[in-house]
C-alpha cells in the first residue's frame, strides 16, 4: 500500500467480508472517508451481526472483520470464486 | 429580502468560499441540475434565523409520539430473561413452565444450552402476555441453569492490562523509536502524564426497544433506533428463516428520544419482539426499563492513556508519543482513543500505533458521539495545559502558536475577548493567591473538532444515492419528507427551512416528516452524516418543484419563467406577482412533487473538510468540599453554512451538558464480586441536572466550504470533543494540580489538594 495515500474504511476491509456484519460506516455511507490514527480495522470497532443483531453471530462467537469471513460456519456472502 | 434566485443562471463554477476575512474565492466542479450552490455572499431568509424547532412543540407538549408511545388494541408487552451470571455457559435452559402461565402469548429462546454467557445481562429468553407484571412472573418460572466461569470488570485486572502504580502512572518502559526518542532529548520543555476516563452510558430519555405489528408477511416495526434503513435490513436478516424479505419491513422512527451511538442496530431486543409478535400473532411492545438500557444497550468504552511530548523554546510542539488502552466489554472492541492532532503538525511521532483493547466480562461498547475523541481530547488537552505550564506558557497562546488551522485561529481570539479569557484566568489566579482561600476558580479551554461534509450515499458503481421529496399542494401547503430518522437533531427543522428559503415562504408553512422507511432513503445518524447528507438533496428537490411552479406561474402571468423570482411569500417579477398561496391554485388537484438527488461532493477544494470549534469554561473548586461547579461556558462551533441556527446551538448546548456529565459525574460503576452494575439507575448514575448546568453560550460561526449546494457540515460530535477537556483544564487552573482521572469527584480533588499541600 503506497504510505502516502491516505486509507479509507473501504482499504482496511476484508475483499470477502460476510455480508451479515454491520458497522457504522456502512450505515452512514461513510467507506470511503480517511482515517488518519493507523488503525487495522475498519469502523470505530464496534461490529455486530445483522442475524443475531448483536455483536455475537449466529455460531456464538464475536462479530470481527478478522473473523468474518468465508471460513467461518455462519458465512453469508457468496462464496469466492478460485 | 431573499436574493433573487432564478434558474437563469449557468452552472456556477467560482465559488466565494470561507468566513468574515478569511473569504477566498474557489472553483467548483458543480454537477448539472444542481440547484445553484450557495456561497458566502449569499443573504437568507430562513437559513441561519431563529426559526423554532418543526416538532417543538409537539414534544413539549406530549403530541409527539415515540416508539414507547404506540399502543394498540390487544398490544402485548414483552421482557427479556437476562443471564445473572457474568461468564459461562447456559448448561439447561428450560422455557416450558412459562408457556403455562397467566396471559402468556409467547416465550422464546434466546440463548441455547451450551451458549456462553458474557456478561451480567446477556439476552437468554423473552415472554410476552398483557402485562410486564405478567411477563415478570412468567421469566421467574423459566429454569437456566449455568456452568460459571471466574470473570473480570475492571480492565485493568485483565490478562493484558498494563502495570499502573499507586498514583495511576503507566510504568512500563517506552519502546524505542529512533527519530522520536532523539526529539524528545532535544526538547526545551518535556512532559508525561498519564489519564483515564471511566465508562459511560449513553443514557438516552428514551430507552431501546420496538413495537411490532405483523400484518401477514409484513412487519411494521415502531422502533427507537437512530438508522431506519439499516434496521429494516438488519431485521429483514433476522427474520430471514421466516420467509421475511426487507420490502415486508417498515420501520417508523418519526420522533426518536436520543440515541447518541447506541440505537444503529436493531439490538437483541429489537430481534426479539419481531419474534414474539409473530409467534404471538399480536402486536408486542418490548423497551428496555432504565437499568437494561445502562447494563446492556451499549456504553462509551473507559480509557487508560499516556502521552509525553517536548516544546522547543517558541513552545512549538516538536515531539510527540502516546500509548493508549480501551475498557472495553466482552467482545474487547470499540475502545479506541482520538486525540486533538492538529496541534502536531511540527511534532515527531511514531509511526505505529500503540494502542490495544482490553477485554473485560460486561456488556460491550457501542459507538458514542465522536467514539473515542472525548476520552483522547480531553487527556491530550489536560496533557497540553501541563505542558504549557512546565514551559511557563499561557495555555492558549501555546495552542495558538501550535494551531495551523485559520477558522480555529480567528476562534481563539473571538472567544478569548467574548468570555474574558485574560481577565478571568488574571483574577482566578489572583483569587487563589489568597491565604486560606476556600473556594478556589480557574479557567480553561480546548478544541474541538471533526470532519464530515456529508455524502451523496451511492455505491462506487454509482447506484443507490441519498434523496429526498418535496411535495406543494394546490392549498398552498408544502411537505418534505425524508425517511432517514431525525434523533432530536433537528433534522426535520432543517428540511423545513431549506425548502422555505428555496421557495420564499416561511419555515413554519412547511410540513417536514422523517423516519419513515416509505420515504427517500437516507444515512443512520450517525458520524454527523446526516444533515450534510440530506440538506443538498432536499434543497434541490424543492428547487425542482420551484422550477415547476414558476412554470405556471408565467404562463399565468404571462412573463418569462426565467424572470420569475421566488421571494417574502411572492411569486413573479418586480411587475407583476402571485402570492404563493395563490399561485399554488394554478396546481390543480395533484400536487408538484420532486425527489431532489443528493449530488456528489463537488470536485475542488472546500474551505475546510470538517468543523472547528472552542469551549471555555470557568469552574469553583470547593477545598473543603471537593465539590466543582461549573460556572460558566462559551463554545464556538463552525458547522458549514448554519442552516438552522436553533438546533445547531441545541446540538453544542447537549454536547456541553454531556461534557459536565462526563468530567464531574459519570461512570459506571461495577461489582468486581458479582459482574453487575450497582449505579444503573438516573439516581446513582448521575446526568447532569439543572443546578448542574451554568449559563451557557454558543457562537455559531457559518462557513462557506463549497462542497454542495449549501455547503452543511457535520455538527453532532464536534463539540463533544472539548466540553469535559475545557471543564478538566479550568479545574487543573483552579487547583494547581491536574485531575487526570475522570470524572473529578470530590473524594479525588480532596486527595489532589492534600498531595499538593504534602509536597
Amino acid at each position: 500500500m503506497d504510505e502516502n495515500k491516505p486509507v479509507t474504511h473501504r482499504d482496511l476491509t476484508p475483499k470477502h467480508l460476510c455480508p451479515a456484519m454491520i458497522m457504522k460506516p456502512l450505515l452512514t455511507h461513510g467507506m470511503d472517508d480517511v482515517v488518519h490514527d493507523g488503525r487495522q480495522w475498519p469502523g470505530d470497532g464496534h461490529y455486530w451481526c445483522a442475524k443475531t443483531c448483536t455483536c455475537v453471530g449466529p455460531d456464538d462467537e464475536h462479530v470481527h472483520p478478522k473473523d468474518c469471513g468465508p471460513l467461518r460456519s455462519c458465512y453469508d456472502g457468496p462464496r469466492p470464486q478460485s | 429580502m431573499t436574493a433573487p434566485k432564478n434558474d437563469s443562471l449557468p452552472p456556477e463554477r467560482e465559488l466565494k468560499v470561507g468566513i468574515g476575512a478569511l473569504v477566498e474565492t474557489r472553483t467548483f466542479d458543480v454537477p448539472d441540475g444542481d440547484a445553484p450552490p450557495w456561497d458566502a455572499t449569499t443573504k437568507f431568509a430562513v437559513v441561519g434565523a431563529d426559526v423554532d424547532r418543526q416538532d417543538g412543540i409537539a414534544k413539549a407538549s406530549g403530541r409527539a409520539k415515540y416508539a414507547y408511545d404506540i399502543t394498540f388494541p390487544g398490544l402485548l408487552q414483552a421482557v427479556i430473561l437476562r443471564s445473572k451470571i457474568a461468564r459461562g455457559k447456559v448448561a439447561t435452559i428450560d422455557l416450558e413452565p412459562a408457556r403455562g402461565m397467566p396471559g402468556v402469548a409467547a416465550v422464546i429462546g434466546l440463548k441455547d444450552a451450551g451458549k456462553k454467557v458474557r456478561f451480567v445481562g446477556d439476552e437468554i429468553a423473552a415472554v410476552c402476555a398483557p402485562t410486564i407484571d405478567q411477563c415478570r412472573d412468567a421469566l421467574e418460572r423459566i429454569v437456566v441453569t449455568y456452568e460459571q466461569e471466574p470473570h473480570t470488570v475492571d480492565f485493568l485486572q485483565s490478562s493484558d492490562a498494563p502495570v499502573v502504580d499507586d498514583s495511576g502512572e503507566l510504568v512500563d518502559p517506552w519502546s524505542e523509536d529512533g527519530d522520536l526518542d532523539k526529539a524528545l532529548a532535544a526538547a526545551t520543555v518535556a512532559h508525561t502524564g498519564t489519564y483515564r476516563t471511566e465508562v459511560q452510558t449513553h443514557g438516552s430519555m428514551e430507552t431501546h426497544g420496538a413495537v411490532a405489528k405483523w400484518s401477514g408477511d409484513d412487519l411494521d416495526l415502531w422502533m427507537s433506533t437512530q438508522a431506519t434503513f439499516g434496521v429494516r435490513g438488519e431485521i429483514a436478516q433476522a427474520m430471514r428463516a421466516a420467509d421475511v424479505k426487507c420490502t415486508g419491513v417498515t420501520i417508523h422512527a418519526e420522533f426518536v428520544g436520543g440515541g447518541f451511538g447506541s440505537k444503529f442496530t436493531a439490538g437483541a431486543e429489537g430481534r426479539a419482539v419481531a419474534l414474539l409478535a409473530r409467534a404471538a400473532n399480536a402486536p408486542v411492545k418490548l423497551m428496555l426499563d432504565r437499568y437494561e438500557d445502562h447494563t446492556c444497550a451499549g456504553n462509551r468504552p473507559a480509557a487508560l492513556m499516556q502521552f509525553r511530548a517536548g516544546l522547543d523554546q517558541d513552545g512549538v510542539i516538536t515531539a510527540w508519543d502516546q500509548r493508549t488502552f480501551g475498557g472495553c466489554g466482552h467482545n474487547g472492541q470499540g475502545g479506541g482513543v482520538a486525540i486533538p492532532d492538529h496541534f502536531l503538525r511540527k511534532a515527531a511521532r511514531r509511526k505505529d500505533r500503540m494502542h490495544k483493547d482490553l477485554a473485560t466480562d460486561a456488556d460491550p461498547g457501542r459507538p458514542m458521539r465522536a467514539p473515542g475523541h472525548p476520552q483522547g481530547f480531553f487527556g491530550a488537552e489536560l496533557f497540553l495545559d501541563e505542558l504549557a505550564a512546565a514551559a511557563g506558557l499561557d495555555p492558549l497562546v501555546l495552542r495558538q502558536k501550535n494551531d495551523p488551522q485559520a477558522i480555529r485561529q480567528q476562534q481563539y481570539t473571538l472567544g478569548a475577548e467574548r468570555f474574558g479569557y485574560a481577565k478571568a484566568r488574571a483574577d482566578a489566579a489572583a483569587n487563589n493567591a489568597q491565604k486560606g482561600v476556600r473556594i478556589l476558580r480557574g479557567v480553561g479551554v480546548a478544541s474541538a473538532r471533526w470532519g464530515n461534509l456529508g455524502n451523496d450515499g451511492r455505491g462506487r458503481d454509482g447506484s443507490g444515492g441519498h434523496s429526498a421529496l418535496c411535495r406543494i399542494h394546490q392549498d398552498g401547503s408544502v411537505e418534505a419528507r425524508s425517511g432517514a430518522q431525525d434523533i432530536g437533531t433537528g433534522l426535520k427543522t432543517v428540511l423545513a427551512i431549506l425548502t422555505a428559503e428555496e421557495l420564499g415562504i416561511r419555515a413554519e408553512q412547511v410540513r417536514a416528516t422523517a423516519g419513515h422507511t416509505s420515504d427517500p432513503s437516507g444515512p443512520a445518524a450517525g458520524g454527523s452524516t446526516t444533515t450534510p447528507s440530506l440538506a443538498p438533496a432536499i434543497r434541490h428537490a424543492a428547487f425542482l418543484c420551484r422550477q415547476q411552479l414558476a412554470s405556471k406561474v408565467a404562463d399565468h402571468l404571462g412573463v418569462a419563467a426565467t424572470e420569475v423570482v421566488f421571494a417574502d411569500g411572492k411569486i413573479g417579477t418586480a411587475a407583476k406577482s402571485l402570492t404563493f398561496a395563490d399561485a399554488c391554485k394554478l396546481i390543480g388537484p395533484n400536487p408538484l412533487e420532486a425527489r431532489g438527488e443528493r449530488f456528489p461532493n463537488y470536485k475542488g477544494d472546500p474551505f475546510e473538510r470538517g468543523v472547528c470549534g472552542l469551549q471555555f469554561a470557568e469552574v469553583e473548586v470547593d477545598s473543603w468540599t471537593g465539590l466543582v461547579r461549573v460556572v460558566r461556558m462559551l463554545a464556538i462551533q463552525d458547522c458549514g453554512i448554519v442552516l438552522a441556527k436553533k438546533p445547531a446551538e441545541s446540538q453544542v448546548l447537549g454536547a456541553m451538558i454531556q461534557g459536565i456529565g462526563f468530567a464531574l459525574h459519570e461512570q459506571r460503576i461495577m461489582d468486581r464480586q458479582s459482574g453487575r452494575m450497582l449505579n444503573g439507575d438516573f439516581l446513582r448514575y448521575k446526568v447532569p441536572g439543572a443546578v448542574d448546568i451554568p449559563p451557557m453560550d454558543v457562537i455559531m460561526q457559518s462557513v462557506a466550504n463549497g462542497h454542495t449546494n449549501c455547503s452543511a457540515a457535520g455538527l453532532g460530535e464536534a463539540p463533544s470533543c472539548a466540553a469535559a477537556a475545557s471543564i478538566a483544564n479550568a479545574v487543573f487552573h483552579a487547583a494547581s494540580v491536574p485531575l487526570r482521572h475522570l470524572p473529578i469527584t470530590p473524594d479525588k480533588v480532596l486527595k489532589a489538594l492534600s498531595q499538593r499541600k504534602a509536597k
